[in-house]
């Protein structure tokens, strides 16, 4: 396992040296809960109060056993490097790589594979999860992911990008937290709040909101990103 | 081009050394939609593994917000979960499944 993962910090270090791109949508964690079965909503609304692009995915999923987790995402508005919007489809594999608690920290990867509905784009992207309990009901999470896109219509190219989050468990309603995103596109962190509503056994609603600020010129200035799961 | 993210991941990456030296396990039984025992008594500031056995035919969950921990027990199978360190105090558990009767706690002494 350590050598592996030494591996694949060297492997995505490399390709650092490229460019990345990837949506302020959401940090991962690197646990699968067997037989659950979701339903989410999702949105990222760039440049709140100027120019208003909204981004949005809908997506089902279901956990196969307690290693390996699935979903299919329809992405209502995606958006390239040059600023086009388009739709697209998106599936996801996360695989839980440690029992949470029984290493220094937990760790999981993600798969991702999309493709545009109107034009000839392709990616494919390998995320290392990584989360660490730490003293005193905080939390914090990283998300590195490389990727790769190629198509037709697009420049092919690898890219990076890292997701941070650092959580305070509060209650089960009610978790604050602050993020950073940062990709090659866009440099920005920000307040988070999250919490779970329990609706009955085995239901319940996982609900996020997010305000991400730029942190560079080419970031839009405020962002907003939220995110409902229906889990049963 | 924005090279901080190399340096993020390299020290984020880095940091995948793990330690795992044998750890106190306990064991917690499932029967009837109950857990016994129902309360457990674990030592401060310790890495725990308990060893959770359902002995139902139908699948339960143990579930604890203030552990941090949700896993499924499928019937007749077992379960594996790491806790701690944690410090001294109550920290209550229950199977999702069977909330109203399947409860328990695990009591953080030093």
């Amino acid at each position: 396992m350590n050598n592996y993962l030494v591996s694949s910090a060297l492997f995505l270090s490399a390709l650092g040296v490229m460019e990345a791109h990837a949506e302020m949508n959401r940090v991962y964690h690197p646990y699968v809960e067997q037989h659950e079965r979701e339903l989410e909503y999702g949105f990222t609304l760039r440049d709140a109060g100027d120019a208003n692009l909204l981004l949005n995915r809908a997506g089902m999923g279901y956990a196969w056993n307690d290693k390996l987790f699935t979903e299919f995402y329809l992405l209502t508005e995606s958006i390239t490097h040059e600023g086009e919007q388009i739709r697209g489809y998106e599936l996801e594999a996360k695989w839980q790589l440690t029992e949470q608690g029984e290493y220094w920290a937990d760790w999981g990867l993600l798969l991702e594979a999309g493709t545009a509905k109107d034009i000839n784009s392709h990616e494919i992207a390998l995320g290392v999860l990584w989360e660490k309990e730490l003293a005193s009901h905080w939390v914090a999470t990283a998300n590195a992911i490389a990727e790769y896109e190629y198509g037709s219509d697009i420049k092919d190219e690898f890219e990076t990008a890292l997701r941070a989050q650092l959580r305070y468990r509060y209650s089960i309603g009610f978790e604050p937290a602050f993020e950073f995103y940062l990709d090659d596109q866009d440099w920005a962190a920000g307040p988070a709040l999250m919490g779970t509503v329990k609706l009955s056994s085995r239901k319940q609603l996982r609900w996020e909101l997010g305000l991400l600020f730029g942190l560079d010129g080419d970031t839009p200035e405020n962002n907003v990103r939220g995110g409902i799961e229906f889990e049963f | 081009m924005k090279p901080t993210i190399n340096y993020a991941l390299l020290v984020l990456l880095c940091f995948c050394g793990s330690v795992n030296a044998e750890v106190p396990t306990f064991t917690i039984e499932i029967r009837e939609h109950l857990f016994y025992p129902s309360q457990l008594v674990i030592p401060a500031n310790a890495k725990v593994k308990l060893i959770v056995i359902n002995r139902d035919s139908t699948p339960e969950e143990f579930e604890s917000y203030e552990l941090n921990r949700e896993k499924i027990i499928m019937g007749g199978a077992k379960a594996i979960i790491f806790i701690g360190p944690l410090i001294p105090g109550d920290y209550p558990f229950f199977g999702e499944f069977n909330p109203k009767t399947a409860q328990g706690m695990i009591r953080v002494e030093n």
